[in-house]
């Protein structure tokens, strides 16, 4: 009895992980049907059972430094099979919600998203943005309407640089601190995970690291994991279309630039050049993707209103926040359950 | 045509519906304390599930002791009525003066059969054999099983207008088959009704992500019973359904279906130690047999916490904590795979086994088939506690119970709870106190000519055809 130690439920956490969607996290009865029923849990220390306890029981910090939950492709098998409907999918959807709003950076921002009535303020930021820009460029004179239309005279290219090429450099710096924060809290020795966690091959050698991230890129470009998912199997192909449809639509930007800036191929681009070929081709794969019949057809049963509506709020955000935050919907609770 | 050898109405004190443990348990305490009792079966013969059993537990001892002095009880005691085949089609009345109609439906065999077996030896038709679960079949003329009662055999009424079925009738040389016999409607006035209509296993095949019915060596518990049984369809040697090869590696799944919101939501409190007695008598069969259980909460109630606590020092049979949540097959040689974490290692395994049992639990027969008066059932279809005031229920339609007490049950009320058959007994002879407090009239001698009919034919027994 020497080895007893007390651990305290952080019942605010528990609050925040029902509100954020894992409202039934408390009906577990921990027989881990969900770690077998999960087609990419690993065969040592699966989740998502033990997840559901450490959410149930209110560990926090544990939660937080749990590389599994980032592992969840979301297909819900578990959620499906669960024989108690605590649903494991939305618990975890709920957990990821909770460790991006805590270590997003500047934290506002990440308080914004975890509330829904700051959506349209997120939404009409950027616009207000860019009408401020438009603004800049044009002084409020709108003459050049009447001539032949050439979209550059609204807003010139280089203040598109100027501003958005600094702009993501900082997005991409202030993700890094995030992340930064994030692995910090992950090193953090604790009690119920052994510290350093340690690895299936024993080791941390590079060559495991090295095989690792090849294996990761490429079950990354062919969504592996998401196709083996039973339940959710046709939001696989969905995800592929829209991913390949923003991965062509960011190299079409910024060939276009290269192109511009290199080569004086002054825009628009003509349309039988290789550049608008790519362009026009993502679109196709990213609205194919975000208007797939599938992405319904392949959720569970929900209520009907549920299924009419949470699939056009989650088509919203793809369209609304990945192109104007580089945040994809995953962070946010699943529209797809309820 | 036969003799009918009953009435066409039948004065009683209690009516019992049902022939498994409780309900004959039922009958033969009410008819004990001399009042008059009608047991009414579905079936071809008494027994219910119980008789399809290899063993009960913990005993490990065959079902035929227990049934046997039940029967002989009934067979010796002229205040039971037994109606075989029947239904009830409607009752009406209020406690203390009910009238039931009952629909006898026909064996297309008389009492004069020996059960011979030369009708059988003739018959050329076979049909699926459902006290096997189908595993095997019988001839469309058939005993139910080797401790039927009535010992009489019975034609599959699909079969009865068959021209082949005339071999059989030049057959019999006592005269005992009748292929033109009709369905009769009979009236049963009684003091009281026990409803003790038992239970069946939930269907497996609801179940997609464990296999049954896809893979052929994923099989049920209530299955294993018949292949483990000397009189099943393997005499006794537990084989894959695939290729007939005795099992080396078997899987039990547990809860499979139970306390499952999407299917049985609550714990039938059976499966677990049924589960442990099929491993025990495997043990004892194929000592070298290796065997898993997967379970949620190995549940063993009472003193059969001692059985699972023996059980856990077998060094051969292997509890892992935590549910089966898929089975695959290896297509090569049928061999099932478990999924399954076990939560006290923290490990993920798939476990390839020769066969996977799933331990699927108890549906009380009166969800599908309420029972009359309006009785009130609980929301799994079981019948209500307090719901006493007009249908007493007995047994597993009470509460999933184990075989004792269902018999305990029965004595007290006859058929309300799914139970163990232990539960199922006590509970039936708990049903049956309450069904003689609403017996109010004096005694009065077995009033059915039938009765005496059979008696002068030097058969002890008051069966209807």
């Amino acid at each position: 009895m020497e080895n007893m130690q007390t651990i305290s439920p952080d019942l605010e956490f528990i609050r925040n992980i029902k509100k954020a969607g894992g409202q039934d996290v408390k009906k577990c009865y921990q027989c881990a049907t969900c770690a077998a029923v999960c087609s990419i849990s690993p065969a040592q220390q699966p989740f998502p059972r033990k997840e559901m306890l450490l959410a149930g029981w209110g560990q926090k910090d544990e939660l937080f430094k749990d590389p599994d939950i980032w592992l969840c492709h979301q297909c819900n098998d578990c959620t499906i099979y669960c024989p108690r409907g605590a649903k494991p999918g939305d618990v975890l959807a709920a957990v990821r919600f909770n460790v991006f709003e805590n270590f997003a950076f500047p934290s506002f921002m990440g308080r914004a998203l975890a509330n829904p009535k700051a959506l349209p303020l997120l939404i009409l930021a950027p616009m207000i943005i860019i009408a401020a820009l438009i603004w800049g460029a044009t002084r409020g004179d709108f003459s050049f309407l009447n001539e032949k239309i050439v979209y550059s005279k609204l807003l010139p290219h280089i203040w598109i640089e100027a501003f958005f090429i600094p702009g993501s450099i900082l997005t991409a710096l202030l993700a890094l601190a995030g992340l930064l924060r994030f692995w910090k809290g992950l090193e953090t020795p604790s009690l119920w995970t052994p510290h350093p966690r340690p690895l299936p091959q024993g080791e941390r050698g590079f060559r495991e690291v090295l095989d690792g991230a090849v294996a990761t890129v490429k079950d990354l470009l062919t969504h592996g994991s998401l196709r083996d998912c039973g339940t959710n199997k046709p939001r696989a192909w969905a995800h592929l279309l829209v991913f390949f449809g923003f991965i062509g639509a960011a190299a079409t930007a910024g060939l276009a630039v290269l192109a511009m800036r290199l080569f004086h191929l002054d825009p628009p681009i003509p349309l039988a050049h290789p550049i608008k070929w790519l362009g026009n081709a993502s679109a196709v794969l990213g609205i194919a993707g975000i208007f797939n019949p599938g992405l319904k057809a392949g959720r569970h049963s929900c209520s009907r209103l549920h299924n009419l509506l949470l699939p056009h709020r989650h088509r919203l955000f793809s369209f609304v926040l990945c192109p104007l935050f580089q945040v994809c919907p995953h962070v946010l609770p699943d529209p797809g359950s309820c | 045509m036969a003799e009918i050898k009953i009435n066409d109405s039948i004065n009683s004190d209690v009516l019992v519906v049902g022939g498994g443990i409780a309900g004959m348990t039922a009958a033969i305490e009410i008819a004990e304390t001399g009042r008059r009792a009608v047991l009414l079966e579905q079936k071809a013969s008494l027994g219910g599930q119980v008789a399809t059993f290899h063993q009960y537990f913990p005993k490990l001892c065959p079902p035929a002791c227990g049934m046997e002095i039940n029967l002989k009880r009934i067979r010796v005691n002229p205040l039971i009525t037994v109606l075989t085949l029947s239904q009830v089609k409607k009752i009406s009345g209020s406690p203390g003066a009910y009238e039931a109609e009952i629909v006898l439906n026909p064996r297309f065999v008389n009492e004069k059969c020996t059960a011979c077996g030369d009708c059988e030896k003739a018959c050329e038709i076979e049909r699926n054999n459902d006290f096997n679960y189908g595993l095997d079949k019988t001839k469309a003329v058939y005993l139910p099983h080797l401790m039927a009662y009535p010992l009489r055999y019975v034609i599959d009424p699909k079969f009865a207008a068959d021209e082949r079925m005339k071999k059989c009738l030049a057959a019999c040389k006592y005269g005992a088959i009748e292929l033109d016999m009709k369905p009769r409607n009979i009236r049963v006035k009684a003091d009281a009704v026990v409803w003790a209509a038992g239970w069946k296993p939930y269907d497996a095949a609801k179940l997609d992500q464990l296999g049954f019915g896809k893979y052929p060596n994923v099989i049920t518990n209530v299955i294993m019973e018949r292949f483990a049984s000397l009189s099943g369809p393997t005499a006794g040697k537990i084989t894959r359904p695939s290729d007939a090869k005795e099992i080396k590696k078997i899987g039990f799944v547990q809860c499979a279906g139970s306390r499952d919101d999407k299917h049985l939501a609550y714990c039938s409190t059976v499966c677990c130690t049924a589960s442990m007695k099929q491993a025990a008598y495997i043990r004892e069969r194929y000592p070298q047999a290796e065997i898993h259980i997967f379970y949620i909460d190995a549940r063993s109630p009472g003193r059969l916490e001692d059985f699972y606590a023996k059980l856990q020092k077998d060094s051969k049979v292997f509890f892992h904590r935590g549910k089966v949540g898929k089975i695959t097959e290896n297509p090569q040689n049928k061999n099932p795979i478990v999924a399954a974490e076990n939560t006290l290692t923290g490990e993920r395994r798939a476990l390839e086994l020769d066969m996977a049992v799933l331990a699927t639990g108890m549906v009380p027969n009166t969800l599908d088939e309420p029972p009359p008066l309006n009785t009130a059932l609980d929301d799994f279809g079981f019948i209500a506690p307090g719901a006493s005031q007009g249908i007493i229920g007995a047994g597993t339609a009470v509460r999933p119970m184990d075989v004792s007490a269902s018999v305990q049950n029965a004595t007290a009320a006859a058929a309300v709870r799914p139970m163990d058959v232990s539960a199922s007994v006590q509970n039936a002879t708990a049903a049956a106190m309450k069904a003689l407090a609403l017996v109010s009239r004096p005694r009065q001698p077995a009033d059915n000519a039938g009765v005496s009919l059979l008696k002068s034919d030097k058969t002890p027994e008051a069966v209807a055809v």
